[in-house]
């Protein structure tokens, strides 16, 4: 049914920021394409009219807090679980525009 | 001669994003303070640090509705926050949350206003809420490493989409002058396109006129005023009209508007399609509300650009283009009011003088008029000297900028330097007398009918009174001795 | 009189009526990991220090009459909480380095009603799993037979449970992983109605689905230990504002006389287990005897209830681990530029089960296919929760077995997902709607714990563990000794 070939695992490869060795896209080709099969049966299910249901809390309304400051700085909290920085900065590979 | 350019039409669609006022961040309770140092404000929602949760902040909904309210849009009492999915270093959660396909506000119109006087409805096609991204620095450190700061990352912002509905630069121009006006109005933007907290991107097309198919489009990033992006509209159009005319195509593609070289230029990274695999963020619910909301909001604006631009026009005989002018800011239009003070002073003088000089004053300055040395009062005082006949309209100049350097009163500057102006009949005569006799040749040619030398000698008495003889009486006195 | 084997409202009691200090029991419960976790694996980290420290504030706030409602309590913290200065590595690579600058609201919740802390719990990698064999700090063994899976994906915090090395552990349960697990173990683990716990501070894996609960020895615990644990949250959108009440103390205010039990025909197919069929009806006979009601439902679209968690469950979770990028926190393998560092951190950082996962999401998200698979899985979802809405009309609760097996033998099927996935199969339907669950134990099979699921009404969490403690009472299971000898691994 879902036929799933090498240039669609790469292309979601990229998507996901992974890389794998040739044999780790065959093993994935395969096992995808079970699971987008699996994942199919869906397809049989008459929904029509049927709205989807992105949130089980139902008619509820998002919360909304109220617009105060609440934080303070903590910069070198949070920068020491960083792999890399400085001057008060992320350090990360170049950025290429 | 017909330019081939003559022979194409641009299409031009807008996109702002205007960061909102608020203290706290769109989904956090950090600062949104502009210019602290890197990385203080910030907290693990901000940094999207595992397992930390959106909370949406009340102020940033309330500041789409007024904006909706102003563009005469569709609110939405039911709008989704999606996540578009990419991965940047400044994108700390590998997800931007913004509004996809069921934004807070949806179809509304822009009125702007052109400098010849006439104006023109734009449709805004959506608005919605999304968070900002941070800011990557590449200007320091090594050559191979970026420097991330994210005090933006999660500061809130308003993305608002016009219609394909521009036809020229000037339009463009007019569009985000009068977006950044409504927003300034509202309070809910501070408008400064310099610092970023108001950006736009072009979208730019071309068509042989008289044609209704869309061209290809490019999208230009990176306009900081509204003069950028009429020139890199002008230039992108240029750019695609030569591209047609010698046979290629256009590529669609994102360009960046360089304000040094005067040129857009493409940006080659970004062309692969994105993916970004929206879907309604599931951490969320979606927003609703009532209509008691829409109407507090409502209740809570205060008067808009394009009433006080009727206003001005109606009850104070404004041109449309002055009235524009003096309602593109709340600043001007109050400093406006108070100077006209209910109509007790001459409304179309006084929009002169505030428009010519002064902006002009201000301008060269590089003041905003928040920060005139000139109070509104003191404006209105020293038209009314010159209402009263107490200096002339030509001293007035004198005494403005006296006004304007020192910022001080207009009737201690006429006394200070003696400009009160001479209307004493007598006391001119006498001045006039005496030039006329010392000028026996002139009054021949008058005689002999060369009536321009009358302007000779009123500039001859003005300069013998230091430009304080009152001009009607002058003139009146020379037309009576002159011409016999 | 054996410490380790208190339950968490005994333990509770003693503590507070000074019969036995926080101290000792902290002691001995660490002795009981110290003797135990080198062979089940249940803890990611064991915190000798931390865990000391609190029991001396216990024992502090005991004697001056400020004792919580579970103070003293040793509590084993699921590895996916995030615990302020304590290691949190969703047993993940990833977040091997990661100790988090702040705690998540349930485990807050938890040590401000004075639970000790005696670790973070293993599980499988972010949650993704139903086994506690895709963890990167290795297998949990379950403690009644060291071959058998402790079920996944809260398999750390069921083996410590069943094996006496805390009172009462957190699970997270996102298709059935703390429900799966309480059953292959012989506990109970409840899984509240979304929105009933706070999920800040909990690693994400499918924010629509993720919920927090309890898993204890008996019913009593699980209803004291849920109490502590819900409440709104502020910093949570999704958490429900609905009153916590004192489950713990109403839980024998009920007589099953009258209670409508509904029996979803989809459950009880052909291919079931027999035995484990015969221990739901057995639970079902105890309860009709005792004067309620029976009742065949049908919950139609239970057949896609796997299918479409595996659909939206990963494609949530493709989004929720982006953030794991290697630039702000966690692991990062330096490439030679940007998009390099990236997919190291990335490829090297997550395990087979979670890229395979990462992927499954990114296709059903992605343009072209989101329609067709992500949007049709959230209207099937919607007619799921119809199903239950619809039965719920005729019943009050709604019996099943929890899992189709007892504990299967570790390596059975990490090689084969989908088997994997459809081990869920009586658990997922009940995360899609978001209701209430608990799994208590139902009686042996072949000396293994069977689980019998009983699936509450939205917010009906009271009732529920009023009809659990009922059949707890009825049945008469008993937990396996600390030193009953399991098979040698």
């Amino acid at each position: 049914m879902s036929t799933v070939d090498i240039p669609l695992v790469e292309k979601l490869a990229q998507l996901s920021r992974l890389t794998f060795t040739e044999n780790e896209k065959e093993t994935l080709q395969q096992e995808l394409g079970n699971i987008l099969d699996f994942i199919s049966q869906l397809q049989e299910v008459n929904t029509d009219g049927v709205q989807p249901m992105s949130s089980t809390v139902g008619a509820a309304s998002t919360y909304e807090r109220p617009d105060e400051v609440t934080e303070e700085n903590r910069r070198e909290e949070y920068l020491a679980v960083a792999p890399k920085s400085e001057m008060g900065f992320y350090v990360v590979p170049r950025v290429i525009e | 001669m017909t330019s081939v350019y003559d022979q194409y039409e641009i299409v031009i669609g807008l996109e702002i994003h205007a960061q909102l006022t608020t203290k706290s961040k769109l989904f956090s309770g950090s600062s949104t303070e502009f210019g602290a140092d890197p990385n203080t404000q910030t907290c693990p929602v901000d940094l999207g640090m595992p397992g930390v949760l959106p909370v949406l902040n009340t102020a940033a909904v309330d500041a789409a509705i007024k904006t909706g309210l102003a563009l005469r849009a569709e609110v939405n009492k039911e709008s989704v926050f999606a996540r578009k999915n990419y991965f940047y270093p400044d994108l700390p959660k590998g997800y931007q949350i913004s509004q996809f396909d069921k934004p807070i506000i949806g179809k509304g119109t822009l009125t702007i206003d052109l400098e010849d006087g006439t104006s023109r409805d734009i449709g805004v096609t959506r608005l919605h809420l999304e968070e900002d991204a941070g800011k990557s620095v590449h200007d320091f450190g090594a050559d191979n490493v970026s420097h991330v700061d994210l005090n933006r990352a999660g500061i809130p912002l308003m993305e608002i989409v016009s219609e394909p509905d521009m036809r020229t630069p000037e339009e463009a121009g007019a569009y985000v002058r009068k977006m950044r006006a409504i927003v300034r109005f509202l309070g809910v933007c501070d408008g400064n396109m310099e610092q970023g907290s108001m950006r736009c991107d072009a979208n730019v097309s071309v068509r042989k006129k008289g044609t209704t198919e869309f061209g290809t489009r490019t999208e230009t990033k990176n306009l900081n005023s509204a003069r950028n992006i009429q020139r890199a509209i002008a230039y992108e159009a240029m750019r695609q009209i030569d591209i047609l005319e010698e046979g290629g195509e256009i590529v669609q593609e994102t360009r960046l508007w360089d304000a040094q070289k005067n040129v857009t230029r493409s940006m080659r990274g970004k062309e692969n399609a994105h993916d970004y695999r929206y879907f309604p963020c599931p951490d969320l619910l979606p927003v609703r509300f009532d209509d008691a909301r829409i109407e507090r909001n409502k209740q809570e604006m205060p008067e808009l650009p394009d009433a006080l631009k009727e206003r001005f026009m109606n009850d104070y005989g404004l041109s449309a283009y002055d009235a524009s002018v003096l309602s593109s800011s709340r600043a001007t239009s109050d400093y406006y009011d108070a100077v006209v003070a209910g109509g007790k002073r001459d409304a179309k003088i006084a929009a002169n003088w505030i428009m010519v000089e002064l902006f002009g004053a201000l301008n060269k300055q590089g003041k905003d008029i928040e920060e005139s040395p000139v109070s509104p009062e003191n404006m209105g005082k020293m038209l009314d000297l010159i209402a009263d006949g107490t200096i002339s309209g030509k001293i007035a100049k004198t005494v403005f900028e006296e006004m304007f350097d020192n910022g001080k009163d207009p009737e201690a500057v006429v006394e200070e330097k003696g400009l009160k102006q001479i209307s004493d009949e007598g006391a001119i005569e006498k001045i006039i007398d005496d030039i006329i006799a010392a000028n026996p040749k002139q009054v021949e040619q008058i005689k002999n009918g060369n009536d321009k030398l009358i302007g000779w000698f009123v500039g001859q008495t003005m300069q013998a009174t230091k430009g304080k003889a009152n001009p009607g009486i002058v003139n009146k006195l020379l037309n009576a001795k002159l011409r016999s | 009189m054996s410490l380790i084997t208190l339950g968490l409202k005994e333990a509770a009691t003693k503590l507070k009526n000074k019969e036995i200090s926080a101290v000792e029991l902290t002691k001995a419960t660490l002795d009981r990991i110290d003797e135990r976790n080198g062979t089940i694996n249940a803890y990611n980290v064991v915190c000798h220090d931390v865990a000391m420290k609190m029991a001396e504030e216990s024992d502090k706030r005991i004697a001056s009459g400020e004792a919580g409602l579970i103070e003293g309590v040793p509590i084993g913290m699921k590895d996916l909480f995030c615990t302020k200065g304590v290691s949190t590595t969703a047993s993940s690579k990833i977040l091997s380095n990661f100790v988090p600058p702040y705690e998540s609201t349930v485990s807050g919740k938890l040590w401000n009603a004075g639970g000790v802390m005696m670790g973070k719990t293993n599980l499988d990698e972010f949650a993704m799993g139903s086994s506690n064999e895709t963890s990167f700090t290795g297998k949990v063994l379950n403690p009644w037979d060291t071959t058998l899976t402790p079920g996944g994906s809260s398999g750390g915090s069921s083996a410590a449970v069943a094996d006496f090395m805390c009172a009462g552990a957190t699970g997270t349960d996102t298709g059935g992983s703390i429900r799966q697990p309480a059953s292959f173990t012989g506990i109970v683990g409840i899984k509240p109605t979304y929105g009933r716990c706070s999920r800040y501070g909990i690693v994400a894996f499918a924010s629509s689905l993720d919920q927090a609960g309890a898993m204890t020895r008996n019913v009593e615990d699980a209803a004291l230990m849920l109490r502590a644990m819900s409440g709104h949250d502020p910093l949570d959108s999704t958490s429900a504002s609905n009153p916590v009440e004192a489950w713990d103390e109403t839980l024998n205010d009920f007589d099953p006389k009258g209670l409508r039990i509904g029996l979803p025909k989809e459950y009880f197919i052909e291919g079931l287990d027999p035995n484990i069929r015969k221990a739901v009806d057995d639970a079902v006979k105890r309860f009709t005897d005792a004067g309620a009601e029976v009742k065949e439902i049908s919950l139609p679209h239970t057949k896609y209830a796997v299918p479409t968690y595996y659909i939206i469950a990963p494609a949530e979770a493709a989004s929720n681990l982006s953030r794991y990028d290697g630039m702000r926190f966690g692991y990062r393998a330096e490439g030679e530029n940007l998009a390099q560092t990236y997919s190291n951190s990335r490829s090297e950082g997550f395990g087979w089960e979670v890229k395979r996962r990462i992927m499954v999401g990114n296709y059903t998200l992605s343009s072209g296919y989101y329609d067709a698979y992500y949007i049709k899985a959230q209207k099937v979802r919607a007619l799921i929760a119809q199903d239950f809405a619809n039965a719920y009309k005729e019943v009050d609760v709604i019996f099943t077995p929890t899992a189709p097996s007892t504990a299967f033998k570790l390596g059975d099927k990490i090689s084969d997902p989908i088997q994997m996935y459809l081990n869920d199969v009586f658990t997922v339907a009940t995360s899609l709607a978001g209701l209430p669950g608990i799994s208590v134990p139902a009686g042996l099979v072949e000396g293994l714990p069977v689980g019998l699921q009983i699936i509450g009404q939205a917010f009906g969490e009271e009732k529920l563990l009023q009809v659990a403690q009922a059949h707890e009472k009825m049945c008469g299971f008993q937990m396996r000794a600390p030193n009953a000898t399991a098979t040698a691994a």
